[in-house]
């Protein structure tokens, strides 16, 4: 236990060199100039030349880099070029809006997806089964900044069911910040008004997001419940009058879902990757657009501030992973012990 | 299950008929796929013969034409037609996204393979390189290549080529180390056979199979993606009539002239599907492990 | 009678048409009765067992005779039914021990599963009698072994875990199927001696099922020859090995090191195992007997009693008692 948190923590330490290297390679071959980008075409050289040395532009690369993780370390991640605020501050501001979205997707995805996975192992072949395929397959091909349109144009736009984008109503205060998720905060603080709101406006993005991840839950759900049903303890419950939903969920789930957890960890990655699309398409204020914007303005810091916190969050979903399984798995449990 | 039933199905395996043909015969969803891309790729090279639009040429006095007799599909902004532009998009979408991973899956099996062989340093080395690439998420490390490249169709392809690779240098070295432990390999080796001739002749002819089964699942996810990019600005640019890039345009219309983004939407949507439906079945036929 | 079969038949639906594993098996088990069943792999013996309990995958097709249970025809009863029955009245042993229990519950917890199922009784209650049940399987300290996973214990313990949880209703029948294959040789006197006590305990009749030969003799009364899906031979267990009447029973029984005289090769049945696929017109072990004539591999054989309560399916062996 002890020896793989230690294990996921030194990996972390690795993920971060490498994304700042990575990140700052590829900052140093781009063509732009993100100095220019600041002053604007017009600005003088001399002002070109103060802003450089600003930003630390005008020291040899190496020295850039290790000044840049030296400051990582401390905490500082840069000055954003485009909104001149720092990185942390302005990721700090969107990273909630975008985890609660990715979160209540993925919470869709696994109500979803594990029983329709259960259901499509248990009629292999025949009516659900093949209903799952087509949803799984249609829910990978979909283009996810398409069905929102679609969606949009459906629950808004016909119906008016439902708003199109945005967090919460305008005219109504967002609740007192704790978490900075809108869903608990204003539960916490009893404001029901901004709860419906805001339930509202997240229900059609998480959705959206949700569809492509339920696809492959689904499919590895009924993948590994076919092997587990398949299996000689399955038969022996059986034969001892085991039946129904206990045999289902708490003989052969249990055992499938050991090798769903890898996939839904993966998965959650994904989702934040696709989050950056959906919030595009619903107004979300969250990281997406942030990103976006600050990718067309080549705003590196704000850049890089972002992967890095992505690439954390990479290797901390899958020490997450690594204690599900320690939590499902008593034989992993009792070989660590030893 | 019992020994019988493993009986049963020992005796069952000399059949006339090879059971790949036979398991793909009754596939009908890969039918529907393979039927699908047949189509789209045979209207989109034959565009110029199905409609007589330029998918070019601004006729401003079409403008936001709905679908008719004259425009099935409607106009867009500028008064193109909308049909045609999807027609001679296809060639874009779907051409890119079979480059991409054909290029991809060559630069895979090539590093894999050396990787496998070779083991050490070199292993190590290309090994480390992959993890870095594998630990931002896949979308996001293909936009900042994609906006570092220069946004632009060629661009967006190679940034995708680029975030896939890690994959099939997984998949090809794995198969490297199984088959480097192969009789037929050693003495390969044994008799001092030039490592690249063996490379070439015995590890990568014999890795292919689960390259070509993953090449097919990502064709359309490729395709997604570069639509992704051009949606977000970041791959085609207008007027290239990419469809990422026209539903980027038409979504700003959406409201009001529902047409100009959903068309193009289905494409791709279709075209997508169609390559997962064809990798969904071809991953079960040669999968023992999903045997039915 | 507690369990009759009458003229069985199975078949399995492969990707191209059907194999008959079964062809119109009879038996029949009393109260409290040890019956055998003995062949090689192939013959058709754990198929019989598993049609019993209607176990068998969805490729398989019961198609035609019955299966009389107290009476009642389990293969017309629903699935509810069927399901009800399991484990209550009839229990199961099978051959595998290592992968027979659930991987990630505890003990007690898979048999107190199982004991809230078959008797009225409270969560508690269901834990308490697990560790009973475990006891009664002669396992030390219980209340240990309940709270272990099955990856903790040994094989011969795992066994006797899975023969506690088909003891657990108690039922009227134990249905064993090579229950002592993967064990040790010693522990598998001990399983053996276990399923007898049990037997004698309870009342409980039992189908065991093996290709061993010492196993029929030290448990069984009654003993069954099965070859191709087809009985071959049945009688006393005495009758069958000291007075074999079926080639394929002698050839059985050849096969065995003779422990008298160990310096005497052994001998192994020629030819290989009938493809059920292509069952001959005749007699199914025509091809491999040592006295088949042309006669035996047109015509087939029907089981006839050639002593008394002494059957067998060998038209040579029919002509023995009319010469």
């Amino acid at each position: 236990m002890k020896k793989m948190i230690m294990k996921r923590l030194a990996l972390l330490v690795f993920v971060v060199f490498g994304v700042t290297f990575v990140s700052f390679f590829l900052s140093h071959i781009i063509p732009g100039d993100p100095a220019r980008m600041m002053v604007g075409q017009r600005a003088s050289e001399e002002t070109l030349k103060q802003v450089r040395g600003q930003l630390g532009l005008d020291q040899p690369v190496w020295i850039q880099y290790v000044t840049y993780v030296k400051n990582v370390i401390s905490g500082d991640l840069g000055t954003s070029i485009r909104t001149q605020k720092p990185v942390l501050d302005d990721l700090t501001a969107f990273f909630p809006a975008t985890l609660e979205l990715a979160m209540a997707a993925f919470f869709i995805a696994l109500l979803i997806g594990i029983p329709l996975g259960v259901l499509a192992a248990v009629k292999k072949d025949r009516f659900w089964d093949h209903f799952s395929r087509l949803f799984s397959i249609s829910g990978v091909s979909m283009p996810v900044f398409w069905s929102g349109l679609i969606i949009i144009l459906l629950f808004y736009g016909y119906l008016g069911w439902f708003p199109a984008s945005g967090r919460i109503d305008l005219n109504i205060n967002p609740p007192t910040r704790v978490t900075g998720f809108y869903l608990i905060d204003s539960l916490l603080s009893g404001d029901i008004v901004a709860f419906k709101s805001s339930l509202k406006h997240i229900l059609l993005p998480a959705l959206v997001l949700s569809y492509a991840q339920l696809a492959v839950i689904t499919r590895q759900v009924r993948a590994s419940m076919l092997e587990v049903l398949g299996q000689d303890y399955i038969r022996t419950a059986m034969a001892n009058g085991i039946h129904g939903w206990v045999l289902l969920y708490r003989y052969a789930l249990r055992n499938a879902l050991i090798p769903t957890v890898t996939v839904v960890g993966i998965s959650f990655g994904s989702l934040l990757g696709g989050a950056v699309v959906t919030e595009t398409i619903f107004g979300w204020p969250g990281m997406g657009k942030y990103v976006v914007d600050s990718i067309s303005y080549l705003d590196f810091p704000a850049i890089m501030g972002f992967t890095l916190l992505i690439s954390i969050g990479y290797v901390l979903i899958n020490l997450v992973v690594d204690l599900t399984y320690y939590f499902l798995d008593p034989q992993l449990r009792e070989s660590e012990v030893d | 299950m019992s020994a019988e039933i493993q009986t049963v199905k020992q005796i069952e395996k000399p059949i006339t008929i090879h059971p790949v043909w036979y398991k793909l015969k009754n596939n009908k969803m890969t039918w529907i796929g393979f039927v699908i891309i047949f189509v789209i790729i045979l209207t989109s090279l034959l565009a110029p013969v199905l409609t007589s639009y330029d998918p070019t040429k601004i006729y401003i006095v079409e403008k936001f034409q709905g679908p008719s007799g004259k425009h099935w599909f409607g106009t867009d902004e500028v008064g193109r037609d909308i049909l045609s532009r999807i027609l001679y998009g296809g060639r874009l979408s779907l051409g890119m996204g079979v480059l991409a991973i054909l290029i991809t899956a060559a630069i895979g099996i090539v590093l894999g393979t050396i990787s496998g062989f070779f083991g050490g340093y070199i292993d190590q080395i290309i090994m480390r390189i992959m993890d870095m690439i594998l630990a931002f998420p896949t979308l996001i490390l293909a936009m900042a290549l994609a906006a570092a490249l220069g946004p632009s169709l060629q661009n967006a392809m190679l940034a995708i080529a680029i975030v896939k690779i890690p994959v099939y240098v997984r998949l090809a070295r794995s198969e490297t180390l199984v088959l480097r432990e192969k009789l037929f390999v050693k003495s390969a080796i044994t008799f001092g056979i030039h490592p690249v001739r063996i490379i070439l002749k015995h590890i990568v002819p014999n890795s292919l199979s689960p390259v070509i089964i993953q090449a097919t699942l990502d064709i359309g996810d490729a395709i997604l993606m570069i639509a992704t990019l051009g949606f977000l600005g970041l791959g085609a640019q207008p007027p290239t009539p990419e469809w990422g890039a026209m539903i980027s345009i038409g979504w700003k219309y959406l409201l009001d002239f529902w047409w100009y983004p959903t068309f193009p939407g289905i494409f791709l949507f279709m075209s997508s599907c169609a390559f997962n439906l064809i990798g969904d079945g071809i991953r079960d036929i040669l999968d023992p492990k999903s045997n039915s | 009678m507690l369990l009759e079969m009458k003229d069985v038949s199975v078949e399995f639906t492969g990707m191209r048409g059907s194999v008959q594993v079964l062809k119109n098996i009879s038996l029949n088990i009393s109260k409290g009765e040890i019956l055998g069943i003995v062949g090689e792999s192939g013959s058709g013996k754990s198929v019989t067992a598993l049609s019993i309990l209607r176990l068998l995958g969805n490729n398989a097709k019961t198609s035609n005779g019955e299966i009389l249970f107290n009476g009642t025809d389990l293969l017309k009863i629903r699935t509810k039914e069927i399901q009800a029955l399991r484990g209550k009245k009839i229990g199961m042993v099978f051959q595998e021990p290592m992968t027979a229990l659930h991987p990630t519950m505890k003990i007690g917890r898979q048999l107190a599963e199982v004991i809230e199922r078959h008797r009225a009784v409270s969560k508690k209650a269901a834990f308490r009698l697990a560790v009973q049940a475990l006891k009664d399987v002669h396992i030390h300290d219980p209340e240990l072994v309940a709270a272990k996973y099955p990856f903790e214990l040994s094989g011969g313990m795992r066994q006797r875990i899975v023969i506690a949880l088909a003891m657990a209703a108690p039922p009227d029948l134990l249905i064993a199927d090579e229950p002592t294959t993967a064990l040790d040789v010693t522990i598998q006197a001990e399983i053996l001696n276990l399923i007898k006590e049990l037997n004698n305990k309870n009342d409980t009749s039992v189908l065991i099922i093996t290709h061993d030969m010492g196993v029929i003799s030290q448990l069984c009364q009654r003993t069954l020859v099965m070859y191709g899906g087809e009985i071959v031979e049945s009688g006393s267990t005495n009758g069958v090995l000291k007075n074999p009447k079926h080639p394929y029973t002698k050839a059985l029984l050849n096969a065995l090191p003779d422990l008298a005289d160990p310096a005497q090769p052994l001998q192994a049945i020629p030819g290989e195992i009938m493809d059920l696929r292509h069952r001959p017109n005749g007699c199914s072990f025509a091809a491999r007997c040592s006295i088949a004539g042309e006669y035996c591999r047109t015509h087939q054989p029907a089981l006839v009693e050639i002593l008394p309560q002494h059957y067998t399916a060998c038209w040579k062996g029919e002509k023995e008692q009319n010469d």
